[in-house]
């Protein structure tokens, strides 16, 4: 019985963790390649749920269903809010101005983001119970939500399609190439600002994805945005700053040592051993556990 | 017909200090200019406000009598107006192959594209022989045959060449210089040279103009800016 | 000398507080000004990491609650000790805590060490909630302290950090600081040892931050885990500074009273949910889109501007 529950437990910590790789691919994406430094994503995940939450409870449109109208919302509030707020530091020098402007712009802009559920929705913790929430497939005697699988599937199937884009389109070869050089690639007649744009768009597209997940195997409250903002950028951390797979699989690993703890210790801890984890990563290894090249 | 006309340009990247203190020049859409200077006559600085990199502060500049110094370095593309950048030009991470075929975006580079492809491959072969590699592991000297290249598959109008010799060895210079000449007359476009070398660039083009200082002190027919004191100056290097 | 300036001006700042402080009697606006000070003591602090070193930390109220809970352990475990040495041992603990943990956080930089900032704050505060024997979620009650002597005393020590912190940024050291901030490779090739400068920035801004964390302890006469530990002591100790003018003395001063002020104003006056977030939210915003440098050095900048435009016109 004791290894039974340990499985189980391991199963769900690759589910949530298939949630935090999300948010780390939407962060790796825009980071790892073009530099830019997003911090509301989390919030922006976490919109997409109470959106995905209104939707079903006014309307009863199911949350993947509502995926097909919020995907494009939100890549079109990415593509804006990345020519708008961000474009003006784009020509900074790196971390010293630019990542600071980006972080403190999106940070700000996440608040406010998280200001208006509380306006709307107030703090209440809201679930999406929608009937398949607890379905669960039973193999031998360990049970999973479908959710969860669900959840790793489209993981995988985002990374695969992201990959293919990135390798055989004309956006991704022109995406690579203005993460390798800037200059060259507008005198190469790419339209730069025209590709962060929509980098950032389909990294918002991936927030909401994350969001729609996390809605369906959590309670939400506003106040959870920032925390799995930070939660992605371990993740981004931990895998190697920037690599689409390393990403991945350290989300899997977050959520992993988030439900490790709280089978084996104090659920209240969780957080707590994942940072203290992140420390340790840092000392010994400073660059990542899956570092790429 | 004037293809290029620069009036009274200033540029500069600090808010106080100008590099380029009011120049103009002109280009005929039928021959090859070339722009000599010593080093830190602003040449780099002209080539980046004309591709639209470095925004001037003051002054014009007319592509085929349309104004272009407003634009976008892409929309500056777009209308022909293509640089071969003094360092960078090529992509490290993507193939010679995905290299070349990234650089047709103009709307004419499309419809000739196979044309391009073959009178880029035909000048270098070099770069035909590894177009499944990443230009990463290029030698110099091919990567700035590739960076042309580029320049190539965007069927330019104008071509725009800043400081080719930059960082390569004097005969792999000669030789770019020798295959260039037969690609711009092949192509029948007019050149825009910046260049460090006096000989090697007066050479190539018919005309010429001499930079000091952000500003142009000389020009004339090549023969004559060979023999003036100002060329020789920056020949011998002071 | 400027420092001389400086120094008169703190002086003239205390008497002018001192004679309001005799006519209102330590009533709301005394009140309110100490609560300002404490931010502006915890801002000044994470100025010199943020700002003068330009690693942004995220988890200063690591050592604003350790410089808290100094003062508060040994008054919940029944112990007399002298309070205002309590705050003191707080702000030297808090010091050594940064000393020991900047053997991990410094080893990276720039975003990783923002958000290891903090995980530490998560660790920390998790920590406490669950330690009965650091009084878990309840807190600890402090006798009430003397408001005649606090205040002044609040005050006094805010402007003394003030005149520090200019004093030190301007010395050999300070100069290491932005030397580390902006040329690193520079600064590495002349001799400075990156690591000790960041180091010694990272304890002193503890140091100060932890100053803050014990006066707080008698200022509420209350600590517990959220308002000590939490992410929102963090958010406004950070807010200061950066609105006001990262990597500078007095726009980080101003910054600090705007955002505390402001925050105060929003909580009694929008009575909507989250209100004062989205005041926080446009504000930043605001800030970063109209002057990246924030807002003190953005109005230098513009007076010299309209100055130099009045030059011209003459």
């Amino acid at each position: 019985m004791e290894l039974t529950g340990l499985i189980q437990t391991i199963f769900g910590g690759i589910g949530v963790g298939s949630i935090y790789a999300l948010l780390g691919l939407a962060f790796a994406l825009v980071f790892g390649r073009l530099k830019i430094c997003s911090y509301m994503h989390g919030d922006l995940a976490i919109l997409a749920a109470y959106m995905g939450f209104f939707l079903f409870n006014t309307l009863g449109v199911d949350p993947f269903l509502s995926l097909i109208v919020l995907l494009p919302i939100f890549f079109f509030l990415g593509y804006y809010i990345q020519t708008i707020f961000m474009k003006p530091f784009m020509s900074m020098e790196v971390w010293q101005g630019r990542y600071q402007a980006q972080i403190m712009v999106t940070w700000g802009i996440g608040m406010c983001i998280m200001a208006a559920e509380f306006m709307i929705w107030s703090g209440t913790y809201r679930i999406i119970s929608v009937p398949y929430r607890n379905t669960t497939l039973a193999f031998a005697n360990i049970t999973i939500p479908i959710v969860h699988i669900l959840s790793v599937a489209s993981l995988v199937v985002i990374y695969t399609v992201l990959n293919y884009v990135l390798k055989k389109t004309d956006l991704g070869i022109s995406f690579r190439a203005c993460s390798v050089d800037r200059v060259t690639a507008m005198l190469t007649g790419i339209n730069y600002q025209r590709i962060c744009a929509i980098a950032f768009g389909i990294s918002s597209s991936i927030a909401v994805v994350a969001g729609t997940f996390y809605a369906l195997t959590n309670q939400i409250t506003p106040a959870i945005g920032l925390e799995l903002t930070f939660k992605g950028w371990v993740a981004v951390i931990i895998g190697g700053m920037g690599s689409l797979g390393g990403v991945i699989l350290a989300g899997l690993l977050v959520g992993l040592v988030e439900s490790l703890t709280s089978y084996f210790w104090i659920p209240a801890l969780k957080e707590a051993v994942l940072f203290v984890g992140l420390l340790i990563l840092l000392i010994t290894r400073p660059g990542g556990l899956f570092k790429s090249r | 017909m004037k293809i290029l006309e620069v009036k009274d340009l200033r540029s500069g990247y600090d808010p106080e200090v100008d590099v380029l203190r009011g120049l103009s020049f002109e280009v005929e859409d039928d021959e090859c200019v070339a722009l000599v200077g010593a080093n830190g006559a602003g040449k780099s600085t002209l080539m980046k406000s004309l591709s639209g990199i470095l925004k001037p502060k003051q002054g014009e500049v007319y592509y085929r009598g349309e104004r272009i110094d407003k634009l976008l370095p892409h929309q500056i593309v777009e209308l022909g107006v293509v640089q071969v950048p003094e360092e960078g030009g090529t992509f490290s991470n993507l193939t010679i192959e995905e290299n070349l075929m990234i650089s047709c975006r103009r709307k004419k580079a499309k419809e000739e594209k196979e044309e391009n492809l073959h009178l880029v491959y035909e000048s270098f072969p070099a770069l035909e022989e590894k177009k499944q590699l990443l230009a990463g592991s290029l030698s110099g000297g091919q990567r700035k045959m590739l960076s042309i290249g580029k320049a190539i598959m965007e069927s330019p109008e104008l071509l725009l060449l800043d400081d080719i010799s930059m960082g390569l060895a004097p005969k792999v210079v000669e030789d770019l210089y020798v295959m260039l000449k037969d690609l711009t007359k092949k192509m029948n476009i007019p050149v825009l040279i910046v260049e460090q070398i006096v000989d090697i660039a007066l050479d190539f083009a018919e005309r010429g103009y001499v930079m000091t200082q952000g500003e142009i002190v000389l020009s004339g027919s090549s023969q004559e800016l060979l023999q003036t004191d100002e060329v020789k100056k920056i020949y011998i290097g002071i | 000398m400027n420092l001389k300036k400086w120094i008169l001006s703190g002086i003239f700042a205390f008497i002018l507080y001192l004679v309001f402080l005799s006519i209102t009697d330590a009533g709301f606006t005394a009140n309110f000004i100490a609560y300002i000070c404490l931010f502006v003591i915890a801002g000044q602090g994470w100025n010199l990491l943020g700002g003068y070193i330009g690693e942004i930390s995220f988890g200063h109220a690591v050592f604003f609650g350790i410089g808290a809970y100094t003062v508060g352990l040994p008054v919940g475990y029944g112990l007399d000790i002298n309070l205002l040495l309590l705050v003191f041992c707080g702000a030297i603990v808090a010091g050594l805590f940064a000393l020991i943990i900047s053997y991990p956080l410094l080893r990276v930089q720039g975003f990783p060490f923002l958000v290891g900032t903090y995980g530490l704050g998560i660790v920390v505060k998790s920590i406490v909630v669950v330690s009965p024997a650091l009084f878990a979620t309840r807190g600890i009650f402090l006798k009430s302290y003397d408001k005649e002597i606090l205040y002044p005393l609040i005050v006094a020590i805010t402007i003394a950090v003030i005149i520090f912190v200019k004093w030190l940024v301007e010395q050999d050291i300070g100069l290491k600081f932005k030397a580390v901030r902006d040329v690193p490779v520079a600064a590495r090739m002349i001799g400075i040892n990156i690591y000790k400068t960041k180091a010694t920035a990272l304890v002193i801004s503890a140091v100060l931050t932890g100053l803050a964390g014990g006066l707080f302890a008698l200022y509420g006469s209350f600590v517990n885990p959220s308002a000590c530990f939490g992410e929102n002591t963090s958010i406004f100790i950070l807010l200061g500074p950066y609105i006001g003018g990262i990597g500078t003395v007095l726009g980080s001063l101003f910054g600090s009273t705007i955002v505390i002020i402001l925050q105060e104003l929003a909580r009694s006056l929008i009575k909507v949910n989250g209100g004062h977030y989205m005041l926080m939210g446009l504000l930043l915003i605001t800030v970063m889109m109209v002057s990246k440098e924030g807002i003190y050095p953005g109005l230098v900048k513009l007076m010299g501007k309209v100055k130099k435009a009045g030059a011209k016109r003459e």
